[in-house]
């Protein structure tokens, strides 16, 4: 049976492979039910490299192509086959380095693509909202993380102090 | 017979480390079984959100009309504008 997010996902390949963007990965709340327990999200966050990030307007063309496909957007949001999906831009050097390795996965026999956790834990210390904290202590108890990779990235991005300074609070608890 | 003193600090520990256990265990769920949980948590907050009466932030709401509404939070069916 062909579900809400099979059909989405389908949806998101199709526009990768008609070229209205070079890549996309699933990020934000429902990237990080990939590795942990089920959470409550609301949409389904993709993050996209559209080959000009710096265009002010990059999501025109993809709303207008989407529009005509019948999904409707509102407000931030796009409702693809009844999954509220919120495109983002990799407007930043981590955001483009994990829409580029994140990784592949087979849902229900269709292809996509999830970020990485490790690239997920750097961007949401990055953002650093009170919901990307306790976020980032669930994924850092829960999640089978590749620890070298993850200094890395934080080294690369310079996240390591913020990284420290956060897991002292889960140390703490 | 003389009672065993039971130690509630350990029973509270085993339990935590039960329900720890237990989260490790969902989060090695297959995607598709966790999207589903997630798709019905999301139900669930609606139905909270009706008994309360208030909308969970972020939601997007179908409507009767086929329209879709991004709820807000605290909007009640009740609320009226401030006058302060």
């Amino acid at each position: 049976m062909v579900d809400g997010m099979q059909k989405t996902l389908l949806v998101l390949n199709d526009l990768k492979k008609k070229g209205m963007i070079i890549d996309y990965a699933i990020g934000g709340g429902m990237g990080i039910v990939f590795y942990i327990e089920p959470i409550l999200t609301y949409d389904l966050d993709v993050f996209i490299l559209t080959g000009n990030e710096t265009n002010l307007q990059p999501l025109t063309a993809l709303y207008q192509y989407l529009k005509k496909l019948g999904y409707q957007p509102k407000q931030e949001q796009i409702v693809i086959e009844g999954i509220p999906v919120q495109f983002l831009p990799a407007f930043n050097g981590l955001l483009n380095e994990a829409v580029r390795e994140a990784r592949r996965i087979n849902y229900q026999g269709t292809e996509a693509r999830v970020m990485t956790v490790e690239h997920l834990l750097a961007i949401m210390l990055q953002t650093g909202r009170t919901k990307d904290r306790e976020r980032f202590l669930k994924v850092l108890d829960e999640a089978e993380i590749d620890r070298p990779k993850l200094s890395r990235i934080l080294k690369r991005f310079e996240l390591l102090e913020k990284y420290r300074k956060w897991k002292r609070s889960q140390d703490e608890k | 017979m003389k009672n065993k003193a039971v130690d509630p600090g350990t029973i509270l520990a085993t339990q935590l480390r039960a329900k720890n256990d237990w989260r490790r265990r969902q989060a090695k769920l297959p995607f598709a079984r966790k999207v589903e949980i997630v798709i019905r948590l999301q139900k669930l907050a609606v139905e909270i959100g009706a008994v309360m009466g208030r909308k969970p932030a972020g939601m997007v709401w179908r409507l009767p009309s086929g329209k879709y509404q991004k709820g807000l939070l605290r909007q009640t069916r009740n609320s009226k504008p401030s006058t302060r």
